[in-house]
């Protein structure tokens, strides 16, 4: 397991404030996601109908960590600042793209990202931490690279983080996907993944 | 942390073609072609079980056709 | 993987990210649809005894739902859901969680739910007749608790 040194901006004191990024989902992980995030998103969905609780309150990181462990098609990634769980990350990488310019060539597919209940705009009007998202788009290119697929991620966001992935990070967006619970499917390019790493 | 194994992989002609176009269509090194294989090969076996299939789907016309039962 | 960056790379991103939603990935499966009628009638009335169990069960124990969704892991509203909507599908896992609380085998409480194919012989006919004897009250009635203590015998026997 590695950890990066990376950053999220304080919601409260606008400070930049170091964060750990870890590429392996561990036990200590997990018990940080029974204490603070199930409790956080269950006191959220508590008396909301249905469609109004946010699509992954039922995602089961336990059970799905615990289906992929030791399969090396899929990478966990986990951040941490300062000693609370702020989002956590599951890629795989036996997944091609779909974007006729690079159609068959391996990606890095994000099976699941969130942040942390308390980080999130519809569920807290103030943000505890921002800069979530980026750490992660950052850490799926870079195991993109690592593996050889030179940047290329794809992933079907949720329907309100399409104008994250398609204005903020780049990505081209390929429409809904009907094999995906209609969610809009999105594929970034080795170009795309370049103008990113260069903050561009 | 990592460490790595050396093998050797005896290939005839026609596997040796088949991992090279493999390697230019995927834009990956030899031994990239060879690691996803094993990637895809074990992700494929912990799914498939007794009772389930792998099925191709074409998009245009709904047909199924079965792939091979690891 | 090892990350690499400064912390001015990481200052002007955020700087572009905003304060916006960035959840990606797949939901779990929506409940499924039961379409043909047949299945529907036969899945809700043992769902309805199977809810019917899990209120008789804490009202027993003089719980509410809040203390056996705590005992249990889940969401108090899921315990309400199974308690009150047939038409709900439980999670499984919550289905295993309730199991493990009361002490009898998960199988017959999945096939209750609809969640398993219904496999034990005479299951349905069981749990339709404690559904029937028995009615959400403020307290159980002889009656009530006698319908209730054989059908524990009966989850009991099952081979889970």
């Amino acid at each position: 397991m590695t950890e990066s040194k990376v950053y999220l901006r304080d919601g409260k004191s606008g400070n930049l404030i170091e964060a750990s990024l870890f590429d392996e989902v561990t036990p200590d992980h997990l018990v940080l996601w029974d204490r603070d995030w199930v409790p956080a998103m269950q006191a959220f969905c508590a008396g909301k109908p249905p469609g109004q609780k946010p699509e992954d309150s039922h995602w089961d990181w336990r059970r799905k960590s615990k289906e992929v462990t030791g399969i090396l098609g899929y990478h966990s990634f986990a951040l941490v600042c300062p000693k609370e769980l702020q989002g956590l990350m599951m890629t795989n990488d036996v997944t091609s793209a779909r974007l006729p310019a690079q159609f068959g060539k391996p990606l890095i597919y994000v099976e699941f990202v969130a942040t942390a209940p308390w980080n999130r705009p519809k569920v807290q009007d103030a943000p505890r931490y921002r800069g979530v998202g980026q750490v992660f788009v950052l850490a799926a290119i870079e195991t993109s690279r690592n593996a050889g697929f030179k940047g290329r991620v794809g992933l079907h966001s949720l329907p309100d983080a399409e104008s994250f992935y398609e204005q903020k990070c780049g990505f081209t967006r390929l429409g809904p996907d009907s094999s995906h619970q209609n969610l809009t499917y999105f594929e970034m390019t080795e170009t795309q993944a370049d103008a990113f790493r260069q903050n561009h | 942390m990592n460490a790595k194994k050396t093998m050797t992989l005896n290939l005839t002609d026609q596997e040796m073609r088949v991992l090279e176009d493999l390697a230019q269509k995927k834009e990956l090194t030899k031994t990239g072609v060879m690691k996803l294989a094993l990637r895809v090969l074990q992700t494929l076996d912990a799914r498939i079980e007794p009772g389930k299939k792998l099925l191709i789907e074409d998009e245009a016309t709904s047909e199924k056709s079965e792939l091979v039962i690891l | 993987m090892k990350l690499n960056y400064p912390k001015e790379w990481f200052e002007q991103r955020i700087e572009k990210e905003g304060k916006v939603e960035i959840g990606a990935g797949v939901p779990p499966a929506p409940r499924p649809v039961e379409s043909a009628a047949e299945p529907k009638i036969k899945l809700l009335d043992t769902r309805i005894a199977f809810g019917q169990f899990v209120a008789l069960w804490r009202r027993n124990k003089g719980w509410n739902a809040e203390r056996l969704a705590a005992a249990a892991g889940i969401d108090p509203e899921e315990v309400l859901q199974i308690e009150y909507d047939p038409h709900c599908e439980p999670e499984p896992d919550a289905v295993f969680k309730l199991a493990g609380v009361f002490g009898v085998p998960s199988r017959p409480l999945l096939e209750l739910a609809g969640l398993v194919v219904n496999r034990t012989p005479h299951l349905r006919e069981e749990a339709i007749r404690f559904a029937a004897r028995s009615e959400s009250i403020a307290a159980l009635s002889d009656v009530e608790r006698q319908a209730f203590e054989a059908f524990v015998t009966t989850l009991s026997e099952v081979k889970g």
